[in-house]
């Protein structure tokens, strides 16, 4: 006869013949577990044995069921001369549990006795349990186990009996229970697996069975150690993350982008502000001193969104404790987690702003006297001296200028390389910027003609007296280095969405290997000769830093011998929305040492 | 000179600007008076002869000169009295003018730039 799987009891092998002393049944579901308890007992009944069975109230109903289903009498017989013992499992189990643990006195009386009333006359006794898979539910597996060692006490000192035990097999899911798992199994004379695979009758399904588990242990054990190396470099990545955010010199806040409300910030950060790490966590940005309202945050974390990256330098920071401090300011947005986070390091740069206020004051005050006298004994003997002396006065004079401007360049490129150059940026007329700059440097100048092409209106969005400090270092140049020339012309004609100024010179030219040299930081141009265009590099390496700074570009076209031109192009004035900047010009007091404002 | 003696007062706490800060003045035919003081500026030199101007050095020692023009600005005795703010740093301009100065030089500066806005300023 081919049996199938739903047809066979998948636990009809458990009583063949005599079963084992202490046998465990694992199952997925309810109707295997009752199929097999079933088989157990009513095999047991009809050779004659007694069964116990100490089961939870829907099981032992069920069981019931199945039973006077299989033979309506046998259930009946067995009641009548006492061979069919049913007990709750809870109420069992409570009978005898002490703080949580079996104790064995009681569990000796209780169950040695019901054992003894089934074995009258000799019968030999099947016991069905469930009382180690309630405790192994409750998770409660130390006294499961101690449980099980009870069981197998007792029948070392007692009458012969079957124990049968029952664990769902999802109670082992995890690696977590491979020990437990194996302690439980280690408790009992035969393990019965769950129907994957009691349910297979051939022998070689079964081998097939036992292969692919095989297999699948084999698989499972690759992918938790892949797992457990891949938690390790995640946790070490972690570590290290965590040290260098902990460690790091900028203060750092992690901000979710769509709330902006804060989830992280360091050490630095919340010296920086002035709250405790606790009060930061869950603020939204604008709370905190950095952005004055939300409004402002908003719009910054929307640049963030549309260019990926935000910088902001001179920033005002108002601390807990009401102190403004001026922060450079640079977000970015990433992916961690599965989810997008804005990274804000901000670097406190009130000292070094304070420092170059400090250097300006302090270099600029015997320039200012030097310059004072010198202009007063210009102005007193003129008409009294001797040339030469009015020639020396006027060297004095021209030098004090240089020493002057000279201050002035290497101030600026102190703000730029530490990050404190702030632009008070304003709607700039730029033809009207250029119309004017031309006529202040014509002015001073009496051996070129500075003329303007190109006659067009155009607005941007800048600092003008940075703008015009680019304007007059081209124009200067153009003077400087075309002594044979007579005329400079400037240039400006725009397209979309740009502005270009042009300053052409008609001089000696610079050599395309120079082209790009000329905008390093104290370059400057040496011929064969070995004679130099002297304070050429500062200037332009200051000027391109500024265009750049504005969006735009700066570069040269020029060939030696052929003049100069000087290109320059701005983006033109972006749109209304833009134009509300996140702090408004008044709001920055610039290079002004902190110390000095109010 | 045919300036009408007007009083100009500097303050300003390097000695030696404040001296050729005062030549130059004299020199053009105003009364000059100095201090580097800001609580004689509030006291001494506005009771009894008020000038009609002042050149305002920024950064005092002690004293912040945009705290002294913001008080000058707020009295009503004084608010008419024009103020020309001095700083070495360039772009304070806006700080100057936030504080209530009518005007704002940068150090260093020409001498006939400095007399033309004095000149502006007492117009």
């Amino acid at each position: 006869m081919t049996l199938t799987r739903r047809e066979r009891a998948p636990g009809a092998h458990v009583s063949e013949g005599h079963p084992s002393e202490h046998v465990v049944q694992f199952y997925e579901t309810d109707d295997f577990l009752l199929d097999s308890v079933t088989e157990f007992v009513s095999s047991g009944l009809a050779r004659g044995d007694a069964c116990i069975v100490i089961a939870t109230p829907a099981h032992r109903a069920a069981l019931e069921q199945r039973l006077a289903a299989g033979d309506a009498d046998l259930l009946a017989a067995a009641r009548a001369r006492d061979a069919y013992i049913a007990r709750d499992a809870h109420e069992t189990l409570s009978t005898f549990m002490v703080d949580g643990e079996p104790a064995w006195e009681r569990f000796f009386a209780v169950i040695s006795n019901t054992i003894a009333r089934a074995a009258t006359g000799g019968r030999r006794v099947r016991v069905f349990g469930e009382m180690v898979a309630l405790l192994w539910a409750e998770g409660n597996h130390t006294a499961a186990i101690r449980l099980e060692e009870l069981w197998n006490d007792l029948h070392d000192r007692h009458v012969r009996f079957s124990l049968f035990c029952g664990y769902p097999m999802r109670s082992f899911e995890g690696e977590a229970y491979e020990a437990p798992f194996a302690a439980i199994c280690q408790q009992h004379s035969q393990v019965i697996p769950d129907e994957s695979y009691s349910a297979l009758t051939s022998p070689d399904e079964r081998l097939a069975a036992i292969s692919m588990l095989q297999q699948k242990a084999r698989s499972l054990e690759a992918e938790i150690a892949e797992r457990k190396a891949a938690e390790e470099r995640l946790r070490i990545s972690e570590n290290r993350y965590r040290r260098l955010f902990e460690a790091s010199t900028d203060g750092i806040l992690i901000v979710d982008p769509d709330t902006a409300v804060i989830s992280d910030a360091n050490p630095v950060m919340t010296n920086l502000l002035g709250y405790p790490h606790e009060q930061l966590l869950g603020q939204p940005l604008w709370h905190i001193g950095l952005f004055p309202d939300r409004a402002a945050t908003v719009e910054a974390l929307q640049e963030l969104q549309e260019k990926q990256a935000l910088h902001r330098e001179m920033l005002q920071l108002r601390t807990k404790g009401g102190q403004i401090r001026y922060v450079e300011l640079v977000c970015n947005r990433f992916r961690a987690n599965g989810h997008d986070v804005i990274q804000c390091n901000l670097r406190d740069t009130t000292d070094r702003n304070a420092f170059i206020s400090m250097a300006s004051h302090e270099l600029k005050t015997p320039v200012t006297s030097l310059k004072s006298f010198t202009q007063i004994l210009q102005r007193r003997l003129r008409h009294r001296a001797d040339p030469q002396t009015l020639l020396f006065l006027d060297r004095m004079a021209t030098q004090l200028d240089k020493l002057a401007s000279l201050i002035g360049d290497l101030l600026d490129v102190s703000k730029m390389q530490t990050g404190v150059l702030a632009f008070r940026e304003t709607d700039v007329d730029l033809y009207e910027l250029v119309r004017e700059t031309i006529e202040n440097v014509q002015a001073a100048t009496t051996t070129h003609r500075l003329l303007l092409e190109e006659e067009t209106p155009v607005r941007i969005y800048g600092d003008r007296d940075r703008l015009e400090q680019v304007l007059i270092n081209l124009l200067t140049n153009a003077i400087k280095y075309s002594p044979q020339a007579d005329t400079v012309i400037v240039r400006l004609s725009s397209d979309h969405d740009h502005v270009e100024v042009a300053v052409q010179d008609f001089g000696i030219g610079i050599a395309e290997q120079y082209h790009e040299r000329i905008f390093d930081r104290f370059y400057q141009v040496t011929d064969r000769r070995g004679s130099t265009y002297p304070g050429l590099g500062i200037g332009l390496y200051i000027a391109r830093t500024l265009i750049e700074r504005h969006g735009g570009r700066l570069w040269l076209e020029s060939h030696k011998g052929a003049g100069s031109i000087f290109r320059c192009t701005l983006p033109l004035a972006r749109r209304e929305s833009d134009a509300l900047q996140l702090i408004q010009p008044s709001d920055i007091l610039s290079d002004v040492p902190a110390e000095a404002a109010p | 000179m045919n300036q009408t003696a007007k009083k100009i007062l500097i303050v300003e706490d390097d000695p030696d600007i404040g001296l050729t800060l005062a030549t130059i003045l004299e020199d053009e035919g105003y009364v000059v008076a100095t201090t580097d003081n800001g609580n004689e500026v509030m006291t001494d030199h506005l009771a009894d002869h008020p000038p009609a101007m002042i050149v305002l050095d920024m950064l005092l020692s002690g004293w912040d000169g945009r705290e002294i023009a913001r008080r000058l600005k707020a009295q009503d005795a004084t608010r008419h009295i024009p103020i020309l703010m001095l700083s070495a740093h360039p772009s304070a301009e806006q700080e100057a003018k936030a504080a209530g100065a009518d005007d704002f030089m940068p150090k260093p500066f020409e001498l006939d730039a400095l007399l033309a806005k004095i000149a502006a300023l007492l117009a």
